[in-house]
């Protein structure tokens, strides 16, 4: 599904001192599975995360997505990508606040008919929202129905590529691994990539792929945890 | 096709924010369209007593000068005499005009007329009492309270002055200029404000020419009978002295007051507008860049805030529009027309000129609007600040 060639990401770079956030390397992502990537704050994660789910163009090498280069692309057929094939969990949730937990998943449903609200209403219950909590807006959820709205955004149009940046943050260790068994669920048919500090929650990914200093260190199966 | 981003979903979760936008258009609406119909009761009424009026009946004072009198070397005697004789040949030659029904060389009482902004005069000839029953006739009046006067001193008016002076029958009109001198004894129906009576015995004050004809522009007359009308010691109310005296005193000055005020109004909308909506587009903020992270564009975002700003603004005319029909009829029937005053419901122009007021206030929008979409960020750029 993705295929990365000497993927490089600069930051700064009209200074003197540049800052690698991505160093130069490859990779190939299949179309599905659970992808776990793991490395210490600033390692590159969330850029490679980004640059992946077009939000940011690399300053160098390539990304072809089922065997569109993303170089290629416009920037409508890069928004047409993230609407359609892509799902986002933003590490803060960026919920809209004067929305209710429903209406925050369907914002981002493909078509605004009743069966989408069925269908938030069905994706909430199932990451354990209850139904009161339905209605209630962002400021009356905890953070950890906050985290689970925002999941339910993100599968919302069943996209082929779920990014997940630390999903389980606010959610203890029981429901943060409800969560990962309902993303591991997903991962059968799609691909969901999963940014995380905890290594506890990957345990069963299909791959793990651990970063240092913008570069893949390791990559390993999710049993070798 | 995917779901466009839809207006509603905030208007229908922030009803009560919209609803002051709303509301706060609509009052502007309202309080501009309510200062013009106020203001121009008065210009309605002044319009029907010093333009409408003259079409039926017409006032000349001429100074002695005028006529032709050696007011300087001449006595006090020998001036009235003179003035009475010339004044009586040119009442004759006006009679005998073509469009002059009837000229009386008569006294004119004064009866105020207040009006939502000042006050105008309405003359009232004090005829010889044989004479009413035919300037009624010429009014297309009829008596539908009282009496007609039958004794000197003894006047008749029509209902909207009665109203206006908050007069009864039996009341003296103006008593602190003429004292007990004057009393309504009857009400009239008609549709001009319209009064006479007798004078009482030896009452020769403010004595004028009352011209009943259609002549628009009687200074022309006069000219042709040798008379130059001059602005400091003459006066003619005519149709056309009534035209100019509208235009200049009443027209231009509420032209003028309605123009501050909708200035006003409007600097008020706009700024206290823009800065509502700087407010809100800084809490909207992040909300537009997690939708141009997800994949909508920046074109679906302004459109969708354009829909919201037309929805708020339509719904704010639209309000506006049923207050203010609401409240003129109200107006009319609790405040002008008690005091028998005039009033037109519709204001094209005025109702034109709000119409672009919001126009230019919705193309002002526009600049914070587009100020909010350059500021939008995708999520990626926010977490780069932020960290």
């Amino acid at each position: 599904m993705f295929e990365v060639k000497n993927i490089t990401m600069i930051y700064d770079m009209e200074k003197s001192e540049k800052v690698y956030a991505l160093g130069g390397f490859d990779l190939r992502l299949p179309d599905r599975g659970l992808i776990g990537l793991i490395g210490p704050s600033g390692s590159g994660k969330s850029t490679l995360m980004y640059c992946l789910s077009t939000l940011k163009k690399p300053t160098d090498g390539r990304i072809v997505y089922n065997g569109k280069d993303f170089e290629s692309l416009t920037d409508r057929e890069r928004e047409e990508l993230r609407r359609c094939e892509f799902g986002f969990v933003f590490q803060r949730h960026f919920l809209v606040p004067y929305m209710s937990a429903v209406d925050n998943v369907t914002v981002a449903a493909a078509d605004g008919s009743k069966k989408a609200v069925e269908q938030a209403k069905g994706l909430l219950s199932a990451l354990g929202l209850e139904e009161k909590e339905f209605d209630k807006r962002p400021a009356k959820l905890s953070g950890g129905q906050r985290q689970r709205t925002a999941i339910a955004r993100a599968m919302i149009n069943r996209p082929k590529v779920l990014f997940a940046d630390e999903p389980t943050a606010a959610l203890d260790h029981e429901n943060a691994f409800a969560v990962m068994e309902i993303l591991k669920d997903y991962a059968k048919e799609n691909l969901v990539l999963v940014i995380t500090h905890d290594r506890s929650i990957l345990r069963g990914a299909d791959r793990v792929i651990e970063m240092w200093d913008g570069n893949v260190s390791a990559v390993k199966g999710g049993d070798e945890l | 096709m995917p779901q466009k981003l839809s207006a509603m979903r905030y208007i229908k979760n922030n009803r009560r924010r919209i609803a002051v936008l709303i509301v706060s258009l609509a009052l502007c609406f309202v309080a501009i369209y309510l200062t013009q119909f106020l203001l121009s009761s008065t210009e309605e009424t002044s319009r029907s007593l010093l333009v409408d009026n003259m079409r039926k009946i017409q006032f000349i004072s001429l100074a002695g000068s005028s006529l032709g009198i050696d007011v300087e070397h001449l006595s006090d005697e020998e001036i009235n005499a003179e003035y009475e004789e010339k004044i009586d040949a040119l009442a004759q030659r006006l009679g005998a005009y073509d469009g002059v029904k009837k000229v009386y060389y008569a006294p004119v009482l004064y009866v105020d007329f207040q009006l939502i902004v000042g006050s105008v005069g309405i003359e009232i000839p004090l005829l010889p009492g044989e004479e009413l029953p035919a300037m009624l006739e010429y009014f297309d009046a009829e008596l539908s309270d009282g009496r007609l006067p039958e004794s000197p001193g003894e006047i008749v008016l029509d209902s909207a002055s009665m109203k206006n002076n908050g007069y009864q029958i039996g009341d003296y009109i103006n008593e602190q200029d003429y004292g007990r001198k004057y009393r309504v004894v009857g009400i009239l129906r008609c549709r001009s404000y319209f009064g006479c009576g007798i004078p009482v015995d030896g009452w020769t004050w403010n004595q004028q020419l009352v011209v009943l004809s259609e002549i628009d522009d009687l200074s022309a007359v006069l000219r042709e009978e040798g008379v130059v009308v001059r602005e400091n010691y003459d006066t003619v109310a005519d149709y056309v002295n009534g035209e100019k005296v509208l235009k200049e005193e009443v027209t231009e000055v509420i032209g003028g007051s309605v123009k501050i005020v909708y200035i006003g109004i409007s600097v008020l909308l706009l700024i206290s507008l823009t800065l509502v909506y700087m407010v809100y587009l800084r809490d909207r903020h992040n909300e537009w860049c997690l939708y141009c992270s997800i994949g909508f564009s920046r074109k679906e975002l302004y459109l969708s805030i354009l829909r919201e700003l037309l929805f708020v603004f339509a719904s704010g005319l639209l309000l506006g529009g049923v207050v203010i029909v609401v409240s003129v009829i109200v107006l009319k029937y609790s405040l002008l027309e008690p005091q028998g005053l005039r009033c037109r419901f519709f204001y094209p122009q005025t109702l034109s000129e709000i119409v672009c007021l919001y126009g230019f206030l919705f193309g002002v929008l526009q600049i914070p609007v587009r100020w909010g979409l350059f500021r939008i960020r995708t999520i990626d750029v926010m977490d780069d600040e932020l960290y």
